[in-house]
C-alpha cells in the first residue's frame, strides 16, 4: 500500500503500535509491517517525521538511551495520545462502516 | 570500511539538508540507529554487508526526501511559532510607540508649541518606522517559512518597531515631555482616549492582516504569554 493511501490514517496507526508499550523507530516500522501482513510497508524516512510531529503535538514522548554504543530514541504513548487513539478508533469505525455499507457485497 | 563510509556520506548529506532545523543531531543519531539495525536485520536474512546496507538505505529514503519530511513537519509548527512571536513582539513594541506618536501632538497642542517642540519630529519618524514595521510584519507573515531561507530576516520587523519605540522615547525625553507631563496631564486627558483608540485600531488592523482567522486565539495567547 502506498504512503499516499495512508494519508490521514498514519498518525492513528503509529499511536496504535505504541499502545502495547514503548518502542524505538525501527521496531515501530517492523511492527506496522508485521501486523498489517506487509500491507503497510512505508519508507522509513516518512515514518520518522510523523513520529516527531506526534511528539511535538504531545501525543507521544521519547527518551534516549545508549544501545550497542549508539544513541537510541524510544517512543511511548502519553495520556493525551491514548485519548487521541480512542478518538481515531471511533472515527475509523464510523468511516469503515460507512464505506462498507456502500462498497460491501451487494444484497 | 567502504560501507561505513557510505553510511556516513548518506548521513552527512541528510545533515546538510536539515540545516535550519532544531536539534538536527537527534535526527541524524536516530537515522544512524535505524540504518544500522536495518542493515543487521538484512545480514541476518542472508545478505552480505554491502547489499544489506544498500537495501536499508533504499528503504529509508534519499536524504532529500527524508529532510523534506522533517522540514515540512517541523517548519509548519516552527514557522507558526516564529511568526507569532515576531509579530507579537513587533506589535507590543510598536503599538505604544504609535500611540505616543499620535498622543504627543495632542498633548503639545495644549501648552507646548508644536513647531518648536524638539521631540515632535523624532516622534513623527518613530511613527513612520512603526507603521513600516507593522506593514513588514503583515507582508512577511504571508511568506511561507520554508521559502524564507534566511532566519535573520525574521527579527527585522521587531527591530524596526523597537527602533521606533526607542526614537519615540528619546524624542519625548529631549522635548521635556515627561517633565511637562504633570502640568499637561489634565489638558491632555480629553485627547488620551482618542489617541489610545487609534493606536488600538492600528494594532487590530495589523492583527487582521497577519492572521485573520485566528485573531482571538492570538490575542489570548499574547495576553497569557503562550
Amino acid at each position: 500500500m502506498r504512503a499516499e493511501q495512508l494519508k490521514g490514517h498514519l498518525d492513528g496507526l503509529l499511536l496504535a503500535t505504541l499502545e502495547a508499550g514503548p518502542l524505538h523507530g525501527y521496531a515501530i516500522i517492523e511492527l506496522l509491517r508485521e501486523r498489517s501482513t506487509g500491507a503497510f510497508d512505508l519508507p522509513s524516512g516518512t515514518v520518522y517525521p510523523a513520529l516527531h510531529r506526534l511528539e511535538m503535538a504531545g501525543l507521544i514522548a521519547s527518551d534516549w538511551s545508549v544501545v550497542a554504543g549508539r544513541r537510541r530514541r524510544t517512543y511511548r504513548l502519553t495520556a493525551r495520545g491514548q485519548e487521541a487513539l480512542l478518538g481515531e478508533r471511533r472515527t475509523w469505525r464510523r468511516f469503515a462502516g460507512a464505506v462498507d455499507s456502500l462498497l460491501g457485497e451487494p444484497a | 570500511m567502504i560501507e561505513t563510509a557510505r553510511l556516513d556520506r548518506h548521513l552527512r548529506e541528510l545533515e546538510r539538508r536539515l540545516r535550519g532545523l532544531e536539534a538536527p543531531q537527534d535526527v541524524i543519531d536516530e537515522a544512524r540507529d535505524h540504518l544500522l539495525e536495518a542493515t543487521a536485520a538484512y545480514m541476518c536474512g542472508g545478505l552480505d554487508r554491502g547489499a544489506a546496507l544498500d537495501r536499508a538505505l533504499s528503504e529509508f529514503g534519499t536524504p532529500r526526501r527524508v529532510a523534506a519530511g522533517f522540514l515540512g513537519a517541523r517548519c509548519v509548527q516552527e514557522s507558526r511559532r516564529l511568526w507569532r512571536d515576531s509579530w507579537r513582539l513587533g506589535l507590543i513594541s510598536s503599538v505604544p510607540a504609535f500611540t505616543a506618536w499620535l498622543l504627543l501632538p495632542a498633548l503639545a497642542a495644549g501648552t507646548l508649541d508644536p513647531v518648536n517642540m524638539p521631540g515632535l519630529a523624532a516622534a513623527e519618524w518613530a511613527g513612520r518606522l512603526d507603521a513600516a514595521a507593522l506593514a513588514a510584519v503583515a507582508l512577511l507573515a504571508r511568506v511561507p517559512y520554508p521559502r524564507l531561507r534566511e532566519r535573520w530576516l525574521l527579527p527585522v520587523p521587531f527591530l524596526l518597531a523597537a527602533l521606533g519605540w526607542f526614537i519615540t522615547l528619546d524624542g519625548a525625553v529631549a522635548s521635556g515631555f515627561f517633565a511637562e507631563r504633570a502640568a499637561t496631564a489634565l489638558d491632555a486627558a480629553p485627547a488620551l482616549p482618542g489617541a489610545l483608540a487609534l493606536g488600538a485600531l492600528g494594532g487590530a488592523t495589523a492583527w487582521l492582516l497577519v492572521r485573520p482567522q485566528r485573531t482571538s486565539a492570538l490575542v489570548w495567547n499574547t495576553l497569557t504569554w503562550r
